[in-house]
């Protein structure tokens, strides 16, 4: 029995635990080239946020199309906390956390009471994005808001991108762990559970409800607290944080990643920043957006042909790696 | 500071007029949604890409936006029953995420054709014919405005009238209402299926050119009417054409009071507070029948 | 050998818009038997098992499951009093393997994740499901294992009652007599009471303590399968017509 169960944290751990060593990395490798230190910050704060909607898309289901008006939320809070009243964003990101946790619960309880699922939660969730993101341009008005510059641990924020990098890894590590944990929980049954098939999930004794909440304010959270690091990597924000595409693009890494998969969501979420960033360089002046119509048709497609995504790959991999790795360790 | 009754009156007027441009499109909307149970995430971009095609072919031939509903609404017809081939009916099987999920992409996809194609700074055509006001008294009336809403008003009526009296209306009622039941009685559910949401997209380009006649055209249109019909289904339910027409015209009417009492930026976001307080209290609308 | 009254159905009704599915019923379900409740299409069999685990409200009348009133109450609230359900038209979990499924429906009552595994493993072997298959998903299995699984995922929820709603429908005469012994063993060995709707008659007066006959939404007639297989009431209820 407890071998068993240590070979659960194993699994749990070691994964994450690799990421962080193999992105540790990658700072040195390219020489602390700033371009691409910041390259790939941004990739992992955006497979942290792909990585939070597979907890709500992925394995509960839902397809919530308002992260960004959770990452708004929370990350400028805690950016205003920060600029205003000089609260150190290690507070400022669990405060975020908080309100980010408590919108999500605000709108999920009674949209879940009322049984609101598929296209019209959806709908709902779009119009919570379009809603912060006019209410925003009232508070904050029409203008860019730049992070004043400011140094130190204290601020997470530095000369160089390396250690909001580290840090950021870090957090990702946290969420894949977690992703890892709540798969084999009974929270990830049951989440799975009605994903497949909610009146069925009922009839075994899921409560639904209480469920998708839980897993909504969960991904809520997590965005929340991850907002003031999107924030800082992005060098400003605005009332168009709040935005409306940029929330499906990450419902898009979800479903192409695969549904559920962590290994997929994963490296979608790489392999679509790359791309982006790919096209953005070479052909950004001539055609913008070019990238964004490649991945819409990218998940046309993919819900077309292959609904399971990168999934099927990116899970033979894994466990081709697993059993190398438990050979070795045996 | 209450602006003046002659305002209000013109604006509520406005309202009325616009809600029936948007019954228009909420029609087609209703329509594939209650035959088919697919959500088209993109029913507004359509009407988004049809208002380039106006804006271009208005221009180019310097002729009413109206007019090139000729053009707009066969070719619309055509690229629905495209899309319902190529797209739509790989995955009316599949689970509902996954086809929201693609419906979503289209939508991303023209979405973003447009931002590479057209940048985001709004386009009006030139040579709307119909850009004037009638001076009643009280009230100034935009032709164009009025046009729009009784052609969208004609339609929508047409088309009740083609459901209710007509063998193919009757089919595609049969189709809505149990699909199974309705193949075995000989209706070719798949013919219906293609039918309707060509007719559906057909419907957005007709929209697009009235729209044209007095508005702009933006990448991010589409998203706006999109999510403005989705209210005006969840307001109306699917009952029937009166509650469709009458959720239309209440929701035209609350944003352009919003947009002349408040501002334009609140009026973008009331409507949405709407959609989710009825959704909340009313999951099946205002008019609908639960 | 009186046997405690498990379920107390009083004078259930139910309408939908002009249709009238349940009509005044009244039954009594006691502990350890296997009722068999047959009737008709359209007779209310399933309206009334839909009702008993909470899909629909009734717009009168009482459930009474061990003497505790849990009319109206959600169905997940019905599992945690100990009332489990298959499927007529099957509700897999498509994307989840078929212990995962089990394991889904053991949780309600054992928290710890690898326990329920092992408890939802023990149910599928009691029910004679290959190990083999244990990891194919929802999505690949044939229909008899569909039904299989169904019955494991509901039992495996600890139930003191199980409604199998037409459980060997579209399966092969050999598969049913398959299930007809997995349900006797379940219904013996698991001391779990059962309520069979069914249509195909050579299972459900097989396996069947008591009949409960159903017609139009009222209850027709009870009895011993072999009372309500001579009953005339029933026979015309089936055929149209009386009998010569």
């Amino acid at each position: 029995m407890t071998q068993v169960n240590s070979r659960n944290i194993f699994s749990i751990v070691l994964p994450s635990l690799i990421v962080v060593l193999a992105g540790a990395t990658i700072p040195f490798l390219v020489g602390f080239n700033q371009y691409y230190v910041l390259l790939a910050l941004q990739s992992v704060i955006m497979a942290s946020i792909a990585l939070a909607w597979n907890i709500i898309g992925g394995y509960a289901g839902q397809l919530d199309l308002a992260s960004f008006a959770y990452i708004g939320l929370g990350g400028i809070l805690a950016t205003m906390l920060m600029i205003e009243h000089n609260i150190t964003p290690w507070l400022g990101m669990f405060l975020g956390a908080g309100v980010s946790a408590a919108l999500a619960f605000i709108i999920g309880f009674p949209l879940f009471r009322f049984g609101i699922k598929g296209v019209w939660y959806a709908l709902s969730t779009a119009a919570l994005v379009v809603i912060l993101h006019e209410a925003s341009i009232m508070i904050l008005g029409p203008f860019d808001y730049y992070i004043p510059f400011v140094e130190g641990w204290y601020y997470i924020r530095f000369r160089t991108w390396e250690n909001l990098y580290y840090f950021s890894l870090a957090v990702l590590a946290f969420i894949i762990s977690l992703n890892l944990y709540i798969s084999r929980s009974k929270l990830g049954y049951y989440l799975k559970a009605i994903r497949e098939d909610e009146v069925a999930a009922e009839a075994v004794g899921i409560n639904v409800r209480k469920y998708k909440l839980l897993a909504l304010v969960i991904y809520a959270s997590i965005l929340g607290f991850i907002g003031y690091l999107y924030i800082v990597s992005q060098r400003t924000f605005s009332y168009n944080t709040f935005s409306g595409p940029q929330s499906v693009y990450v419902a898009i890494i979800g479903i192409v990643g695969g549904l559920g998969s962590v290994s997929g969501v994963f490296s979608a979420a790489l392999i679509l920043k790359i791309v982006e960033e790919y096209l953005r360089g070479y052909l950004g002046g001539v055609l913008p957006g070019l990238h964004l119509l490649l991945f819409g048709t990218l998940l046309i497609v993919v819900g077309i042909l292959r609904p399971e995504g990168l999934s099927s790959l990116t899970d033979t991999l894994t466990r081709k790696i697993k059993v190398k790795v438990l050979r070795w360790y045996t | 500071m209450l602006p003046s009754p002659g305002l209000l009156f013109q604006s509520v007027l406005d309202g009325i007029f616009l809600g029936f441009l948007y019954s228009l499109i909420a029609l087609g909307l209703s329509l594939v949604f209650g035959v088919m149970g697919i959500i088209n995430f993109a029913h507004g971009d359509f009407i988004m890409l049809g208002s380039y095609l106006v804006w271009i072919l208005a221009n180019s031939l310097r002729s009413d936006p109206s007019l090139m509903s000729i053009a707009t609404v066969p070719l619309f017809f055509v690229m629905g029953a495209a899309i319902y081939t190529a797209i739509i009916r790989p995955v009316l099987g599949k689970e509902p995420l996954i086809q929201i999920a693609v419906t979503v992409g289209v939508g991303y996809v023209l979405q973003n054709l447009a931002l590479m194609m057209f940048r985001a700074e709004p386009r009006a055509v030139q040579t709307t014919y119909l850009n004037f006001y009638l001076n009643l008294g009280l009230v100034s009336v935009h032709v164009a405005k009025l046009i729009s809403a009784l052609l969208s008003l004609f339609i929508v009526l047409g088309v009740h009238y083609l459901l209710t009296k007509t063998w193919v209306g009757l089919a595609i009622r049969a189709t809505a209402y149990d699909r199974e039941v309705a193949s075995l009685m000989g209706i070719n559910v798949g013919k219906v299926f293609l039918l309707v949401f060509s007719l559906g997209i057909a419907l957005t380009g007709l929209a697009a050119s009235l729209w044209m006649t007095f508005g702009q055209a933006d990448p991010y249109i589409g998203s706006s009417f999109g999510l403005l019909t989705w209210v005006i289904i969840a307001l109306g339910g699917l009952g029937g054409v009166s509650g469709l027409l009458a959720s239309s015209v209440i929701v035209g009417v609350i944003q352009s009071l919003t947009m002349t009492l408040v501002s334009p930026t609140v009026s973008l976001a009331i409507p949405y507070v709407v959609f989710i307080i009825v959704l909340w209290f009313r999951p099946q609308g205002l008019f609908g029948k639960g | 050998m009186s046997n405690a009254v498990l379920l107390e159905v009083d004078s259930l009704s139910k309408r939908f818009g002009g249709i009238v599915a349940l009509n005044n019923v009244s039954l009594r379900i006691n502990e350890g038997e296997i009722v068999g409740i047959i009737g008709p299409n359209g007779a209310g069999k399933t309206t009334l098992v839909n009702c008993v685990t909470g899909i629909y409200k009734p717009d009168s009348g009482k459930v009474i499951f061990l003497g505790e009133d849990i009319t109206g109450k959600p169905p997940h609230v019905i599992a945690v009093k100990g009332i489990a359900r298959t499927w007529q038209k099957i509700r897999p979990f498509y994307n989840m393997s078929v212990i995962e499924a089990v394991t889904a429906g053991a949780l309600l009552r054992t928290k710890d994740v690898l326990r329920a595994r092992e408890e939802a493993t023990e149910v599928l072997e009691f029910i004679g499901f290959p190990r083999s298959k244990f990891e194919m998903l929802g999505k690949n299995i044939t229909l008899i294992e569909h039904k299989l699984v169904d019955l494991a995922r509901a039992i495996a929820t600890k139930p003191k009652l199980l409604f199998l709603d037409e459980v060997v429908a579209g399966l092969r005469p050999h598969e049913v007599d398959v299930i007809a012994d997995v349900v006797k063993k379940i219904n013996r060995e698991m001391k779990i009471t059962l309520g069979v709707i069914e249509h195909v008659m050579r299972f459900v007066m097989n396996i069947s303590d008591r009949i409960v006959v159903l017609h139009e939404g009222r209850l027709l007639t009870h009895g011993t399968p072999a009372e309500v297989a001579r009953d005339p009431l029933v026979v015309e209820a089936y055929l149209g017509t009386k009998p010569v």
